[in-house]
C-alpha cells in the first residue's frame, strides 16, 4: 500500500469515527446551525433594508448571497482554532505527534466530517429558504452548471485556505497558552473579511480592493459570488489566480511556523 | 472569636468584590491576552462603524434612524454585550465545562446560591474594557445631539438600559440552565446570536417581527426602547413594561434553573 492509499484510508476511519461520535451529539449540532441562521438572517434583514436605500444592489441580491452564505459557510469552515489549540494547550498535541502518519491528516478529517454533517443537517432548511426566496421573487441564482462547477471547486480551494489559516494560527498555542483572545480575534477579522458581515457589493472601491487581496474572501465570498454569477470572466479567473496563490503562499508559511513551533514544543499539559 | 454577621445582600457584595478582585489580579498573569483584547476593543468598534457607514452608505436616515442614533443603539448593545460577558457571559458559557468534569458538584454543595455563583463565579477585566466601546459610542450621540434632548429622557433612557441587563441576564440564565441536566445542547448558542440581533435597530426587521419583537420575543426591549426613551420618541411606560417582563423572564429563568438542577447527574468519581 503506496503512502496515499494509506493515507486515504486513515482519513476515511477518521471520518466514520467522527459521525460516530458527533451523531451522540446530534441536538447540538442542530442548535449550533439553528444559532447560525439567527446571525445570518439578521445580517440579511440589515442589508435587505440598506439595498432599499440604493440602486445598486438588489433585495434578491442580498436575499441569494445570504443563503448562499449560510450554505457555503458549512463547507468552508476550519474548526482546528477550537479542537487543536485545546490539543498544545493540554498536552494532547504529542500523542498526534507520535502517530505514523501527519497529525493533519486527523484534523483534516475532523474538519470535513465536521462540515459534511453540518452542510446535510441544513440542507433542508436552505432548500426551503431557497422555496421561499423563489416564491416571493428574491433568489436570482439560475444554478447555471458551469457556475456550480467553479462555485465546487472555489469551494474546495476556501475550505483548504480556511484549513491551513485554522492550523497556522493554532500553532500560536505553542507559544502562548491563553488563546481565547487571538481566536476571537481572529474570528472578527475572517468575518469581516470573508463578506459574512460586509458583502463586498456594498463595500466603496478601496474596501473591495482590500478584501480582494486578503485570503478570507475566497474562503466564502467569491465562491459564493462565482455560483450567483454576477462576476464576469476575468474576475472568476483573477480571483482563481490570487486564492491558489495565497494557498500555496499559506502552506508555506504552515510549513515554516511549524518548523519552528516544534523546536519551542514542551509537550506539557496545563 | 466572634465573627461579624453579614445580611444576605451584604454577603454577596463581599463575596463578589472577591470575585471582582481575583480577577482583576489574574489579568497580570496573561498580559499578551489582555493587551490583545485592549487593541481588540479598537478593532471592534473600527468594524461596527465601518459597518454602520457601509449600511447607511450615503443616506442620511436608515429605517428612520439617523447615523447618530444607529450609533447609540450599537453603544448600547456594545455596553450590555461586552459588561455582560464581563460579569456573567463567559461563567454560563463555560458552564457546560463544570457539569461535564463535575465541578458543578461543588457549586451546588456552596452555601450560596448556584445560579448566582455559576453566573458571576468570574469576572473577566478584558471584556470590561471593551464594554466602554460602547460608552464612547452613547457619548459620541450625547455630544453630538446634547442641544436637542432633555435631560429627564437622557435618565429615563439610562435606567431602561439597567433594566436591559436584567432582561440580557435572564435570557443567558434561561438558555444556560439546560445545560445542568443536558450538557452539550448548544443552546447558550441561540441566546448569544438572538441576543446579537439587538444591535441593530429593531425596526430592520419590518411591521410584522416588529411586533414579534415586542411581544413573544421581547428582545425590542434591550437596545431599541431604551435608545428612544433616550432620543424622546418612547414613552415612559415601556420602561416599566420593559421592567415587569423582564422581571418575569428571571422569575422563569431561575425556576428553569431549578428544574434542571434537579435533573442534575454527577459527572465525577
Amino acid at each position: 500500500m503506496n503512502t496515499r492509499q494509506k493515507n486515504n484510508k486513515i482519513l476515511n476511519r477518521i471520518l466514520s469515527m467522527y459521525f460516530s461520535k458527533e451523531l451522540v451529539y446530534r441536538e447540538q449540532l442542530l442548535v449550533w446551525i439553528i444559532a447560525d441562521v439567527i446571525k445570518i438572517v439578521g445580517l440579511c434583514f440589515v442589508w435587505v433594508a440598506s439595498s432599499k436605500l440604493s440602486d445598486s444592489v438588489s433585495q434578491s441580491y442580498v436575499v441569494s448571497y445570504y443563503l448562499l452564505i449560510m450554505l457555503v459557510s458549512k463547507l468552508t469552515t476550519d474548526y482546528t482554532l477550537e479542537f487543536g489549540v485545546r490539543d498544545i494547550i493540554y498536552g494532547r498535541f504529542s500523542n498526534l505527534l507520535i502517530k505514523p502518519y501527519n497529525y493533519l491528516i486527523e484534523y483534516l478529517g475532523t474538519n470535513i466530517g465536521g462540515n459534511i454533517l453540518r452542510f446535510l443537517i441544513f440542507l433542508p432548511g436552505f432548500i426551503l429558504g431557497v422555496y421561499f426566496a423563489q416564491k416571493y421573487n428574491l433568489w436570482i441564482v439560475d444554478f447555471n452548471p458551469y457556475n456550480i462547477f467553479l462555485g465546487i471547486i472555489a469551494i474546495i480551494i476556501g475550505f483548504l485556505i480556511s484549513f491551513i489559516l485554522g492550523n497556522t494560527v493554532s500553532l500560536i498555542a505553542i507559544y502562548i497558552k491563553e488563546m481565547d483572545s487571538i481566536r476571537t480575534f481572529y474570528y472578527n477579522v475572517a468575518s469581516l473579511l470573508s463578506g459574512e458581515f460586509l458583502p463586498i457589493v456594498f463595500l466603496p472601491m478601496w474596501g473591495a480592493f482590500v478584501l480582494h487581496l486578503f485570503p478570507f474572501r475566497y474562503t466564502l465570498s467569491f465562491p459564493v459570488e462565482v455560483i450567483i454569477g454576477n462576476i464576469n470572466d476575468y474576475e472568476i479567473r483573477l480571483g482563481f489566480m490570487i486564492s491558489i496563490i495565497w494557498l500555496f503562499v499559506l502552506f508555506f508559511s504552515y510549513k515554516t511556523v511549524y518548523s519552528l513551533s516544534k523546536k519551542k514544543y514542551e509537550a506539557e499539559g496545563i | 472569636m466572634k465573627q461579624k454577621e453579614y445580611s444576605k445582600i451584604e454577603h454577596y457584595i463581599k463575596v463578589w468584590k472577591h470575585i471582582i478582585k481575583a480577577g482583576i489580579n489574574r489579568s497580570y498573569i496573561y498580559k499578551a491576552d489582555v493587551f490583545l483584547r485592549f487593541f481588540r476593543s479598537f478593532f471592534v468598534l473600527g468594524i461596527q462603524l465601518l459597518f454602520l457607514n457601509a449600511v447607511f452608505g450615503s443616506n442620511d436616515v436608515y429605517v428612520g434612524w439617523t447615523k447618530s442614533e444607529a450609533y447609540l443603539v450599537m453603544g448600547f448593545w456594545n455596553i450590555l454585550n461586552y459588561f455582560s460577558w464581563s460579569f456573567f457571559g463567559v461563567n454560563l458559557m463555560y458552564l457546560e465545562n463544570k457539569v461535564l468534569d463535575g465541578q458543578f458538584d461543588y457549586i451546588l454543595l456552596k452555601p450560596i446560591s448556584s445560579s448566582w455563583i455559576s453566573s458571576f463565579g468570574d469576572f473577566f477585566l478584558h471584556n470590561f474594557v471593551t464594554g466602554f466601546s460602547g460608552i464612547m459610542l452613547v457619548i459620541y450621540y450625547l455630544v453630538l445631539e446634547w442641544s436637542n434632548l432633555s435631560f429627564l429622557n437622557i435618565l429615563v433612557g439610562l435606567l431602561a438600559l439597567l433594566v436591559s441587563f436584567i432582561f440580557w441576564y435572564s435570557i443567558y440564565l434561561f438558555f444556560a440552565s439546560f445545560t445542568i441536566s443536558r450538557p452539550r445542547n448548544g443552546f447558550i448558542s441561540v441566546a448569544k446570536e438572538l441576543l446579537g440581533t439587538t444591535k441593530y435597530p429593531i425596526d430592520i426587521f419590518g411591521e410584522s417581527f416588529k411586533v414579534v419583537f415586542y411581544t413573544i420575543i421581547p428582545i425590542a426591549f434591550i437596545t431599541t426602547v431604551p435608545a428612544n426613551i433616550l432620543i424622546g420618541r418612547e414613552n415612559y411606560l415601556y420602561v416599566l413594561i420593559a421592567f415587569v417582563i423582564s422581571l418575569v423572564l428571571l422569575f422563569f429563568a431561575e425556576m428553569s434553573w431549578k428544574k434542571n438542577v434537579k435533573g442534575y447527574t454527577s459527572a465525577s468519581s
